[in-house]
């Protein structure tokens, strides 16, 4: 079912935008490439786009389910570990001091900061008495992403240049991807992703409480670093595919839970399926609410996924975690 | 400013209120100790002339231009944000104001430089988060005045909340004569502004009769998205003086978000891309837009890309200012090379 959504979803992006184009059309022209401006608007345009909201949307939401189960924290996003913050910084910091331009180049400091910062956090958060609680890594999350904000801020304020590319990244959109970042993405996305599996059963054990999973002898340690390790791969990716784009990885695990219930190897699978179908909803609807304008992906899921996230929150018990 | 002949007794009883209310406000610039001359309406802020200031900050590259081509550089005491290499004809001069290249300077920084009056060329200038109002400015004794093309839709606001405002080559004939006569120097405005309109009127009579091309004028902030010039941009009028059709003349206000594929729809037989921003930034600046505009296998058919008709020009010359005369003769000879 939720595959099927997905499959339209898939096609509703090729199909829909500025103009929409007939199926018969769009297989016509990619099946025997004519070089008209139809064939170039799906091979260049259409189709990478669809790709990038896929990868990136499946991303965000296993992202998502991850670093809401190991911080046990139905707030939790890739903001809490501070790994969006970190991706944005080493992004502004290419921009700045290497005058990295364009996507091929921004991936490696997107991921480099999503890895230091979730690394930093990490170890932060496990510092002292008690090792990486829930609590201390969410705290410490909270400190590095205000902390690595103001950096950004910082830097994006001393060159005008710089700000206007990372205000348009910092929005997140799928328009920025070609073929060629896409395919640098892939490898880090498979990682990722088997990552996320094996990890599966470290959360389920987590969600029973640290005493709880101890007793029933799942490595706490190695778990919670498995997660940790996939979360932020995949957020790293995603990023430097899209930008950090808002409350996807946030409100869809709370979807996939209100499906398939809390065990983690049927939340994950899902979540990488919703997402995408959520973030390329929100793009095609971008594309057509505003003619001739464009809005980015990241304002339609900021603008939908608010009331969305407050409306699920009210109907559902967020101590299940 | 023209007073009408009051005839009833209640337009006589208005003009007394007026007055009144007039002397209650208008506390300010009686305290300046200004002789009042007539005063000009600009963005509906009434601004004396009588008296030239003595001592002007500038913001933004049209403005800074504005008050050199109108002889009036020699009272320049700050200057902010060029858009691109200043005329060179103006360099010399310019080096003694203290100049602010990429932020607002704060207003304690203006105030520090002690202006009498502020010229700005975009609307920003005159917000909370630039100088101050202009009204807040006229508290402290410093009059103001801004292109109109930018006037805000009340004293205040910025870029985002512009008033409908006339965006032909007439306003900005307008600007200047308003400006000389507030600077003091009427007769160079009005040599400065027969001068535009030869100019103008010069490349127009060659273009008589010429097929038309569609033009798309349009910048990339960042590497982000595109952004095209509307038809309430003064890039408009330049390109249809030009001899060129807007390719996106059914699309309002100054400048608009657009996707890769609105632009291949369009078809522009022309793309403009105007180079911007900094003191050094001349029209090689656009390279990097126009590159990946060319590169960009989406956009390969659009006739502009596959003609190799892609022109840069200087982002100060499509703002309202000195320079759209020029702007005008030199985008004509780029579109219609063989009238020329």
């Amino acid at each position: 079912m939720a595959v099927a959504v997905l499959a339209a979803a898939t096609a509703g992006s090729v199909l829909l935008g500025n103009q929409a184009i007939g199926v018969r059309t769009a297989l016509g022209t990619w099946l025997h490439p004519d070089g008209s401006d139809v064939q170039r608007i799906v091979e260049y345009l259409r189709v990478p786009r669809t790709l990038a909201g896929l990868l990136a949307g499946a991303a965000l939401g296993v992202s998502g389910v991850l670093l809401q189960g190991l911080t046990r924290n139905a707030l939790a996003g890739p903001e809490v570990l501070g790994v969006n913050a970190g991706a944005a910084l080493t992004v502004v910091l290419g921009i700045t001091v290497f005058g990295v331009h364009g996507f091929g180049g921004w991936v490696w400091f997107s991921f480099a900061g999503a890895a230091l910062a979730g690394f930093g956090v990490y170890a932060l958060g496990s510092y002292g008495r008690g090792g990486a609680t829930p609590v201390k890594l969410a705290l410490a999350g909270a400190a590095a992403t205000a902390f690595l904000g103001g950096l950004t801020t910082a830097l994006t304020l001393l060159d005008i240049n710089t700000f206007n590319a990372y205000r348009y990244w910092s929005v997140g959109a799928l328009t920025s991807a070609d073929t060629s970042v896409i395919r640098t993405a892939l490898p880090f996305l498979a990682v990722g992703a088997v990552l996320a599996a094996v990890s599966a059963r470290a959360l389920d054990a987590l969600a029973l409480g640290d005493d709880m999973a101890r007793a029933l002898g799942q490595g706490l340690m190695v778990g919670r670093a498995t997660a940790a390790l996939a979360a932020v791969v995949l957020t790293g990716t995603a990023v430097a595919l899209a930008g950090p784009i808002a409350f996807v990885g946030l409100t869809v695990p709370h979807m996939a839970r209100a499906l398939v219930g809390p065990a983690h190897r049927w939340l994950l699978p899902y979540a990488a399926v919703l997402a995408p179908i959520v973030l390329l909803a929100a793009d095609v609807l971008g594309r057509v609410v505003a003619r001739p304008q464009e809005l980015q992906a990241g304002i339609v899921t900021a603008i939908a996924g608010a009331p969305f996230f407050v409306a699920l929150v009210r109907r559902r018990k967020l101590a299940e975690l | 400013m023209r007073v009408r002949a009051l005839r009833s007794p209640l337009s006589w009883l208005a003009a007394v209120l007026a007055v009144g209310l007039l002397a209650g406000c208008g506390g300010a610039s009686e305290a300046s100790g200004k002789p009042a001359g007539p005063s000009i309406p600009n963005c509906g802020v009434e601004v004396p002339t009588g008296t030239p200031p003595a001592r002007v900050f500038a913001a933004f590259h049209n403005a800074i231009e504005a008050v050199y081509a109108l002889g009036a550089g020699d009272k320049v005491v700050g200057a902010a944000y060029l858009d691109n290499q200043l005329l060179p004809e103006y360099a010399a001069q310019f080096t003694a104001a203290s100049y602010y290249p990429e932020e607002y300077p704060s207003r304690e920084e203006v105030l520090r430089l002690d202006p009498d009056f502020v010229v700005s060329g975009f609307t920003g200038a005159y917000t909370a988060e630039g100088l101050g109002t202009r009204a807040e400015l006229n508290k402290i004794g410093i009059g103001s005045y801004l292109f109109t093309q930018y006037c805000p839709s009340a004293d205040g606001k910025d870029q985002k909340d512009l008033a409908g405002n006339d965006v032909s080559l007439d306003s900005v004939y307008g600007d200047l004569t308003d400006l000389g006569r507030v600077l003091g120097k009427t007769a160079e405005a009005r040599a400065l502004v027969e001068k535009m309109k030869k100019t103008v009127a010069g490349t127009e009579s060659k273009l008589a009769g010429v097929t038309r091309p569609r033009v798309a004028m349009l910048n990339r902030p960042g590497g982000g998205e595109l952004r095209v010039f509307g038809t309430g941009d003064v890039a408009t009028t330049i390109i249809e003086k030009a001899g060129g059709t807007q390719a996106f003349g059914d699309v309002p206000g100054r400048l608009t978000r657009i996707g890769t594929e609105e632009l291949i729809k369009r078809r522009p037989d022309v793309i403009v891309v105007p180079a911007c921003c900094g003191a050094g930034v001349g029209p090689s600046g656009a390279q990097e837009v126009i590159d990946g505009l060319r590169k960009d296998p989406a956009l390969a058919n659009v006739p502009a890309v596959r003609d190799g008709r892609i022109y840069a020009v200087t982002f100060a010359e499509v703002t309202p200012g000195v320079r759209n005369a020029d702007a005008v003769a030199r985008l004509a000879k780029l579109l219609h090379p063989e009238k020329f």
